[in-house]
């Protein structure tokens, strides 16, 4: 499912991965989203290459040659500020925070869902448009003013809690595509761990059943899988 | 291990270096200061001889003096020595035929040679041109410094051979107690895990050291159990997701060759998919949870990362995550946070405070209350969670905390027994007791920190 929002001119993404099996698989994530990879499987050779105008940089933390996170430093310190995403099998919390704090802009841990991939790819291609992002929201029917932090929908008043708010704008900012439970908790709750009980689900429902009750198109909707999408469907 | 290459006696051959060298220099000493000494004696009473015989020659003349010399001559051995010359050099009496012809002008000491005999002597002359001189014998001095060197030595070789003894007994005694606790070492290194070094019933530092190295085999073998059962039961656990994975994949093969090819057969192979990776996802979890254990307990004690948080904060944070999932089970949460002041991670305290709460939630029956105070008193933070679940056998309350534990009453709800360890991990990264009581009914944890 190409987003035509992002395929708007070449997005070019540069791989630094040494796994051929992994590299495959984040190429073929990439490319329907409108991204055309080149591969790279070693370090030194990946810090050269990134250097040459990318949109995008997925690199692998445990690389041959030179670590990931020292690949994201030299460049940061070349003031080359090329979106970067972090692939790691180290995927405990600190070991992310060490990553964010090197300069890398988002981190996934293998292993990754699919759709949790792809949102924080696009997540991270939007936010380096440097667009003034916008304050209202638009989603079908769905009105979401950012600074006034108020919804409506249809023209009618919703009353959200501050967390609600912030889940429904999450859920906005990737609509029509799958926001997985992770990527909501990372950024509603500040959570990079994923807590036994579905805690997510209880106030996607709760919000579900504020956004929808009395309309006869449902608009949250669980993906397959570990997430949630936002578009409109019409009630069974 | 040979005797000669111990440090033990490397310590003892120094100790009896040192002393024999100390007892030699101080005996020399002895010797010297007796030896001059009894020199000084024995001239002492010659200088003093001469000048009564001078005395005697101005009072009596020469025969007087020839007479006292001979009456002198009578006294019994070791006794002086003497000899009168007339001017011209011949003898007049005395115990030497000829005046020795080194012999030095008057009242200077001079060693000279008679019959191959040495002697001291000293000479005065008279005013005849006679000349007296009286000398003793050196062998007489000598002998009394021979009987003095045997007093001196012979204590001083008493002395080094009782050390030497001494040294050995004691050495021999001390290497035996460290060979014991080498031996038992050894035992360790090559497989014998239960081995322990014998306690001597003096209590020293050798009896330190061997119970210090049985505290540590003692450790060591609680740790290495923990390990064995942590790895049995890791294999154990895995067993049952990546069964489930394969039963998925094995499913989905088998429903893309029978499954009719419509939305139905599709959707059929596609959910056999997604258990699949539901289950793959379930083994990253539990591999995640025991790295997180396992991390924390290794950052125990470190200052790093630690920064001045609130409890209270904190607990507000983790009531957000869960007031919704309470709400939906129909249980009360009731909140006191007051201002606990705690030195930690964040990240962590929040996994911690919502794994507690998970628990309780999990446990709780529909209706009832789930209630968390937190504040300070007495200089120490407190947290107090309580639930009115079923509670928790006691037996099992000292259990709760290992990995994987799980109590028969709650096989039946989901969860790898890993919760609680995170919780134990994260408690002892920021020095919080953290004790599990009966509620009555329910189960009340408290944890207790120091106020930063």
């Amino acid at each position: 499912m190409a987003d035509p929002e992002l395929a708007l001119g070449a997005i070019r993404a540069l791989i630094i991965e040494d796994d051929p099996v992994m590299a495959q698989h984040i190429s073929g994530l990439l490319q329907p989203l409108g991204i055309t990879p080149d591969l790279v499987a070693e370090g030194v050779q990946g810090l050269k290459a990134a250097a040459r105008g990318y949109n995008l940089l997925i690199i692998d933390r445990m690389l041959p040659g030179l670590d990931g996170l020292d690949i994201v430093a030299r460049l940061r310190a070349l003031e080359i500020e090329t979106p970067v995403l972090i692939v790691s099998a180290l995927g405990r919390a600190s070991n992310t925070v060490e990553g964010l704090e090197r300069g890398a802009d988002d981190y996934i841990s293998k292993p990754f869902s699919d759709d949790e991939f792809q949102a924080r790819v696009r997540a991270l291609l939007r936010r380096a448009r440097r667009e003034p992002s916008p304050d209202i929201l638009l989603v079908e029917d769905l009105e979401i003013r950012i600074k006034a932090r108020t919804v409506h929908r249809s023209g009618q008043y919703l009353a959200l809690s501050p967390k609600e708010f912030e889940l429904l704008s999450c859920l906005a900012e990737h609509a029509g595509s799958v926001v997985p439970r992770v990527l909501l908790l990372e950024r509603v709750w500040n959570l990079r761990f994923d807590p036994q009980t579905n805690v997510v689900d209880v106030h996607v429902s709760r919000l579900r059943s504020k956004l929808d009750e009395g309309f006869t198109t449902r608009l949250i909707h669980n993906a397959r899988g570990e997430g949630y999408i936002l578009q409109a469907r019409p009630v069974d | 291990m040979r005797l000669s290459k111990t440090a033990l006696l490397q310590l003892m051959a120094t100790l009896v270096a040192v002393f024999v060298v100390t007892s030699a220099i101080m005996t020399a000493l002895a010797y010297r200061t007796a030896a001059l000494y009894t020199q000084d004696q024995i001239r002492a009473i010659i200088v003093a001889d001469l000048g009564g015989l001078a005395d005697l020659w101005q009072r009596l003349g020469p025969t007087g003096l020839q007479a006292a010399i001979e009456a002198r001559q009578q006294a019994p051995e070791p006794r002086r020595l003497y000899l009168l010359v007339s001017g011209d050099g011949d003898k007049i009496t005395g115990d030497f035929d000829f005046w020795p012809n080194n012999l030095a002008k008057d009242r200077d000491w001079t060693h000279f040679e008679h019959d191959g005999e040495g002697y001291d002597g000293l000479s005065t002359h008279f005013a005849d041109g006679s000349r007296l001189m009286i000398a003793h014998h050196r062998s007489v001095h000598e002998a009394m410094l021979r009987g003095l060197s045997a007093d001196l030595i012979g204590p001083a070789l008493l002395g080094l051979l009782a050390a030497g003894l001494a040294s050995l007994v004691i050495l021999r005694k001390l290497f035996r107690r460290i060979d014991r606790i080498n031996e038992t070492c050894r035992a360790v290194a090559s497989g014998d895990l239960a081995a322990r070094v014998p306690l001597d019933a003096r209590i020293d530092e050798f009896r330190e050291l061997a119970s210090n190295v049985n505290m540590m085999l003692d450790r060591i073998d609680v740790l290495m159990r923990g390990v064995r059962t942590l790895s049995d039961s890791l294999a154990h656990e895995m067993r049952t997701p990546i069964a489930h994975l394969r039963a998925g994949l094995d499913r989905a093969a088998r429903e893309i060759e029978t499954a009719p090819q419509d939305q139905q057969g599709r959707d059929k192979v596609a959910a056999a998919l997604t258990d699949g990776v539901r289950e793959a996802d379930g083994v990253i979890t539990l591999f995640t949870a025991l790295l997180d254990i396992a991390a924390t307990e290794a950052a125990e004690g470190s200052p790093n990362n630690l920064v001045l948080l609130d409890m209270a904060d904190l607990v507000h944070q983790a009531v957000n995550l869960y007031e919704g999932v309470a709400e939906d089970r129909g249980i009360h949460l009731v909140i006191a946070a007051e201002p606990a002041p705690i030195l930690g991670e964040e990240h962590l305290l929040v996994r911690f405070l919502a794994n507690l709460l998970d628990n309780a939630l999990k446990f709780s029956p529909p209706g009832k209350a789930v209630s968390i105070t937190c504040g300070s008193a007495d200089l120490q933070g407190f947290l107090i969670l309580s639930d009115q679940g079923p509670g928790m056998p006691e037996a099992f309350r000292d259990k709760a905390f290992e990995r994987f534990a799980r109590s028969a009453d709650a096989k039946a709800t989901p969860g790898h027994g890993l919760g609680l360890s995170l919780v134990r991990a994260i408690a002892r990264r920021h020095s919080i007791a953290i004790s599990l009581y009966d509620g009555a009914p329910g189960l009340r944890v408290e944890a207790r920190w120091p106020l930063p």
